[in-house]
């Protein structure tokens, strides 16, 4: 496969047929570059391209019949190359003339697969001057051959084609080929084909019947109507199905043409059967009916065959008409628990608004079911008015909440904004939290002050909940009041929600400086747990301002502080402060502290970075140097063998005698000596022993054995193994 | 036990969680059956056409789901039938107390496996161009259907297999998880406004598929070519056709145009919203010079290329800047509701969810049509070299009648839609 380019595909294939075409005909490769648009083509009279085309497509011949698959393959491409482009509008006059230079061309005593394709660049391009061509085909011993022209007729417009087909019909020799032409018949979907179709309909062959109705009904003329509805109960199992298939697709058809009583005759003719059958003639009903056929549909509602009540709600959806609506708003009213909920579901995605009323009535049902659509229709027919209703409900709990959460959302309309936001003056607080989650979940960003302030609440779930929304919705012009909130929060919940807050408004600026810069300033007037955590959060912004104040932080007395910069260093977003954990983790006194050190350490060192292997190989050395239990070691181990560098394996080695990491450390040096093998051959086969040496099991000794032998095949090919 | 002695429990069933609308879905343990599984009443029981590598592995996927039944497996190569069939076999054997199973029937053809009135889903992974043959008499014949991607082999196909599905009111799934799962972080960030409104889009995808024409080879024992081909004109059997790299070949496969693109070009859509939109109005072939890449343009303005982009498999363009963003980090994507799977499970669970609950799946087989006229219009503007408009409304190539030929091809007897 290939990406579409400019460079001109055949140039390549022209020059495997260049010697024959230049032995031939000088001007062929360059009247051939022409005909495939790759070289200029000058203006050229019909009878002069009619020449040309003969001349390039006649010289193609050989190499598309030839033994040879490449040859073959060149010239075939050639060819469709050129019809392709002789096919682009405005260039009538060289479409018919490829058109008729391929017909011609094709002879009795070609390979079938050169005439299979020459057949499929007339099916392409070809018009009425293909057709007597393809006629004569129609007649071909191959049975291949004859379906290539039958294909090609079948996608030729002129009518020619189609009254080709026609009289080929009447002497088709087996019932397959019968069923091939009828078939190409039904595709051209001509209203000249009905009376043949209605014939054949007639088949006692199930196969040929089959086919037949098929084409009746994509011809879709009410004549075909009655023969169909006979043929339901006629034949095979498979051929009734297939009638009444195509009995259904005629109605479609029919009803598509403007012809709904037609159509409504055989939905209703359709509708007495069970299952699939019946679920289709209701959903036809709701296309091609009206108010009055409600009936059969709110019958079918009732059902408690649940693909047949959906089928009905789709039904109500397609029928057509604001007496339908009213109609349907009408039987909802009175509905049982059964078919209300649908009803309601139906009036919600016909999208009248008219019906709103019945919607703020049922959101109070006593049905749970029926109360459940009337809020999710509320979202959908609702307005600004709407809000305090769906605020009161989202303040409940179960399935009702979720859903006028979700119709929270969803509801449109300019004002329903503004409405949401002026409810956050109620009074409960169960609401006063819905109408926060509302203005999150609808990215309300006007909100940020209002937001802002609500976070200074008395009440902490809704200084929680306003937080949890500024973080996701405000700007990073709100960094620095969102960052004070910490200077002022009651406990360490309110602390973490307010860093997190911090952090997801600053994640939106990818100014690493810019989004620091709030929090630093925020940073220099705070004490005790407030500095703790802003600390934390710089850990998460990153910038090289943040290191520096970490890095001081560091260095204070108080151990408190100390704590919170080191883990701020163990969570930084990049490889920044590598060195600084890896100092840590060799020198800290805390255990703890040498731990965060390393892992956080081996989580930035394998963040990408533009450091070479060796230096990142270096330093993971010297980081399981420094650590002394086997977690840490192993974590170590786990990123040396992404390191494609022989420093990597230096230091993987030693741990193979560690009983405790000797089945990673041959796990990571077996991936690092596939990476350099080619490099590192000498290396690498010892690596490989040492390996071989300790590992048990049996896949990464296969591994370590292919390794090892590609090393020594290496070495064999550099002459230093004989 | 009959169709109709199975139907009527799950009729039952069903009813309570269609009450529910879409709560989420639970088995009460009244419905259990004695292996901890829904009673065999209550199970969906699904037929697999298609189970060599693709199938084969969605089969274990779906078998992974307590409530699915498999009862039947069809594919035209013997060796992936008998493969298939023993594995849903030796995998139901190991639930049972007496360790055996016999109750998986294979099929070379898939009419007999579709017509089965026990099955209630049938999953298709055929190669592409069986895709709408099997998927639209498995409809009609009363079957949900999930689908792998790409869907279609042409527009006209698309088309149909959405009015057939409609017509009987079944659930008809597409085979895209990447749309949802891979690309969330670039749904997020678009739809959160991460970069304005969208101007442009660059998806990086591969190529489309040609003629790759092949010498003939000696059909493998157990392989059903002439069933293989079906709809596709003939041509020799070679081994490079199947098992697998058919999709290079043009009578069976898009290629990755189609291939990747029913994932990449649906994510990206799915970025911008528009799912939903009917297709482009303009395809520009790449020309050297204004139009570097394969370029579609939409009603709405927004132009989107075929390669360049940037960072990740697609890249934006908006009025407030790029996706991904080439100067810095890549941010962390804003908290926001997007339309997701029903149910549970990913994208199967999300089928077996709406064909418990009717409702549209996520990749609803008219979404799925929508990328892949994209994918396809992209396919015919480069074979043939030139330019194209399209009235999406009408699904019609305007003003090149032989390049508007390409929204369908014939089928070789005695195959036809």
């Amino acid at each position: 496969m290939k990406r579409f380019s400019i460079i001109p595909l055949s140039v390549a294939m022209l020059v495997a047929s260049a010697e024959l075409m230049a032995s031939a005909e000088p001007n062929l490769l360059d009247l051939t570059r022409q005909l495939a648009a790759e070289k200029p083509a000058p203006q050229r009279t019909p009878e002069q391209l009619d020449a040309v085309y003969l001349k390039v497509i006649a010289a193609l011949i050989p190499d598309m019949a030839s033994d040879d698959a490449g040859k073959r393959g060149n010239a075939q491409t050639t060819l469709e190359r050129i019809a392709f482009n002789a096919s682009r509008p405005g260039s009538e006059a060289d479409r018919a003339a490829c058109s008729k230079a391929i017909g011609a061309t094709i002879t009795a005593d070609l390979p079938s697969l050169t005439t299979a394709w020459m057949i499929r660049q007339l099916e392409r391009i070809g018009r009425d001057e293909a057709v007597p061509y393809l006629v004569k085909l129609l007649d071909a011993k191959d049975t291949q051959i004859r379906d290539c022209a039958r294909r090609a007729l079948l996608k030729n417009s002129a009518t020619e084609a189609g009254d080709a087909l026609r009289k080929a019909l009447p002497s088709s020799d087996s019932p397959a080929w019968r069923i091939a032409i009828i078939n190409a018949l039904a595709s051209r979907r001509e209203p000249a084909t009905l009376s043949t179709l209605l014939t054949e309909a007639a088949s006692d062959n199930d196969d040929v019947r089959i086919a037949a109705m098929s084409g009746l009904a994509k011809i879709g003329d009410k004549a075909a109507a009655q023969i169909l509805a006979a043929a339901m109960n006629k034949g095979s199992p498979a051929a009734k199905r297939a009638a009444t298939d195509s009995y259904l697709l005629l109605a479609d058809t029919l009803a598509d043409k403007g012809d709904n009583a037609a159509a409504l005759g055989i939905y209703s003719a359709i509708l007495p059967s069970q299952g699939y059958l019946k679920c289709a003639a209701v959903i036809g009903i709701g296309r091609a009916g009206s108010a009055s056929n409600l009936p059969v549909i709110f019958e079918a509602i009732a059902t408690a065959d649940p693909k047949l009540h959906a089928a009905s709600v789709d039904a109500l959806v397609l029928l057509k008409g604001q007496d339908v609506t009213a109609a349907i708003a009408d039987r909802a009213r009175n509905a049982d628990t059964h078919a209300k909920p649908a009803l309601l579901r139906a009036l919600a995605r016909r999208g009248d608004k008219s019906t709103l009323p019945l919607f703020l009535a049922a959101a109070d049902d006593a049905d749970e079911p029926t109360r459940i659509e009337a809020i999710r229709g509320l979202g959908s027919l609702g307005d600004a008015a709407t809000v305090p209703l769906l605020l009161k409900i989202a303040a409940t709990t179960g399935n009702p909440q979720e859903t006028a959460r979700e119709s929270l959302q969803r509801l449109d309309g300019d004002t329903v904004d503004k409405a949401i936001l002026a409810a956050m003056n109620e009074n409960e607080s169960k609401i006063r939290l819905e109408v926060i989650r509302a203005l999150a979940a609808r990215r309300v960003a006007a909100a940020t002050a209002t937001l802002l302030e609500s976070a200074q609440h008395a009440d902490p779930g809704v200084r929680s909940e306003s937080l949890k929304a500024l973080g996701g919705i405000a700007a990073i012009d709100a960094l620095a009041p969102v960052a004070a909130l910490i200077l002022n929060a009651q406990d360490d919940a309110a602390r973490a929600n307010a860093a997190d807050a911090i952090a997801r408004i600053a994640g939106r600026e990818a100014d690493l400086e810019k989004r620091a810069q709030p929090i630093l300033a925020t940073l220099q007037s705070s004490t005790g747990p407030a500095r703790l955590s802003l600390l934390r959060v710089l850990g998460r912004i990153g910038g090289n301002n943040s290191l520096l104040a970490v890095r001081a932080a560091l260095l204070d007395n108080d151990p408190a502080v100390k704590d919170a910069a080191i883990r701020s260093l163990a969570d930084w977003p990049d490889a920044a402060p590598a060195d600084d954990l890896l100092a840590i983790a060799k020198n800290a006194t805390d255990q703890t502290h040498r731990v965060l050190a390393i892992r956080g350490f081996v989580r930035v060192v394998r963040q990408q970075s533009g450091r070479p292997s060796a230096q990142t190989a270096s330093m993971l050395a010297d980081a399981l140097q420094a650590a002394n239990r086997p977690d840490e070691k192993k974590q170590i181990i786990g990123a040396l063998a992404e390191v494609r560098h022989v420093l990597a394996l230096d230091a993987l080695l030693p741990c193979l005698t560690d009983t405790n990491l000797a089945a990673e450390a041959a796990n990571a040096a077996v991936r690092v000596a596939r990476d350099i093998v080619n490099d590192q051959p000498e290396k690498v086969k010892a690596a490989m022993a040492k390996v071989l040496a300790v590992a048990n099991n049996a896949d990464l000794r296969k591994q370590a054995q292919e390794t090892l032998d590609r090393a020594e095949l290496r070495l064999k090919q550099a002459g230093q193994i004989k | 036990m009959t169709t109709k002695q199975r139907q009527v429990p799950r009729r039952l069933f069903l009813k309570g969680i269609l009450a529910a609308g879409t709560a989420p879905y639970f088995i009460p343990s009244s419905a259990l059956g004695a292996d901890g599984r829904p009673a065999p009443s209550n199970r969906i029981v699904m037929g697999f056409v298609g189970v060599g590598g693709q199938g084969s592995g969605d089969m274990g996927g779906f078998m992974g789901f307590p409530e699915v039944q498999v009862v039947a497996v069809c594919d035209v190569d013997a060796r992936h039938r008998t493969s298939a069939k023993n594995n849903v076999e030796g995998r139901y054997a190991r639930q049972k107390a007496d360790g055996t199973y016999k109750g998986c029937a294979d099929y070379n053809d898939y009419r007999e496996l579709v017509t089965r009135p026990d099955i209630d889903a049938v999953f298709c992974a055929t190669p592409d161009h069986w895709h709408a043959l099997v998927t639209v008499e498995a409809l009609r014949n009363g079957k949900d259907v999930y689908c792998e991607k790409p869907e279609t082999l042409t527009i006209r196909e698309g088309r149909i297999m959405i009015e057939t599905a409609r017509r009987y009111g079944r659930v008809f799934s597409g085979g895209s998880q990447r749309v949802w799962e891979d690309y969330n972080w670039y749904h997020r960030m678009v739809r959160g406004g991460a970069i304005g409104d969208v101007l442009e889009a660059w998806v990086n995808v591969g190529g489309a598929s040609d003629e790759m024409l092949r010498p003939a080879q000696t059909v493998p024992d157990g392989m059903d070519w002439d069933r293989w081909l079906g709809p596709a004109p003939w041509r020799p059997y070679n081994k490079d056709y199947h098992p697998f790299n058919w999709r290079g070949c043009r009578d069976f496969s898009g290629g990755n145009m189609t291939d990747w693109g029913a994932h990449h070009y649906g994510g990206t859509l799915f970025c911008i919203n528009m799912q939903n939109c009917p297709g482009p109005v303009e395809v520009i072939p790449p020309d050297g010079k204004e139009y570097k890449f394969l370029t579609w343009k939409f009603a709405n303005g927004l132009v989107m290329h075929d390669g360049g982009a940037w960072g990740g498999p697609m890249s934006f363009r908006g009025t407030k800047g790029e996706l991904p963003d080439r100067k810095g980090p890549r941010k962390a994507p804003p908290d926001i509701n997007i339309p997701n799977y029903k149910g549970r499970g990913g994208i199967f669970g999300d089928f077996l969810h709406c064909v418990r609950t009717r409702q549209r799946p996520f990749r609803d087989i008219e979404l799925a049509h929508h990328t892949l006229v994209v994918c396809h219009l992209g396919n015919i503007a480069g074979w043939l070299k030139r330019p194209i408009k399209f009235d999406p409304d009408k699904e019609q190539i305007i003003g090149d009648p032989e390049a508007n030929r390409w929204l369908d091809r014939p089928k070789r007897a005695p195959w036809t839609l």
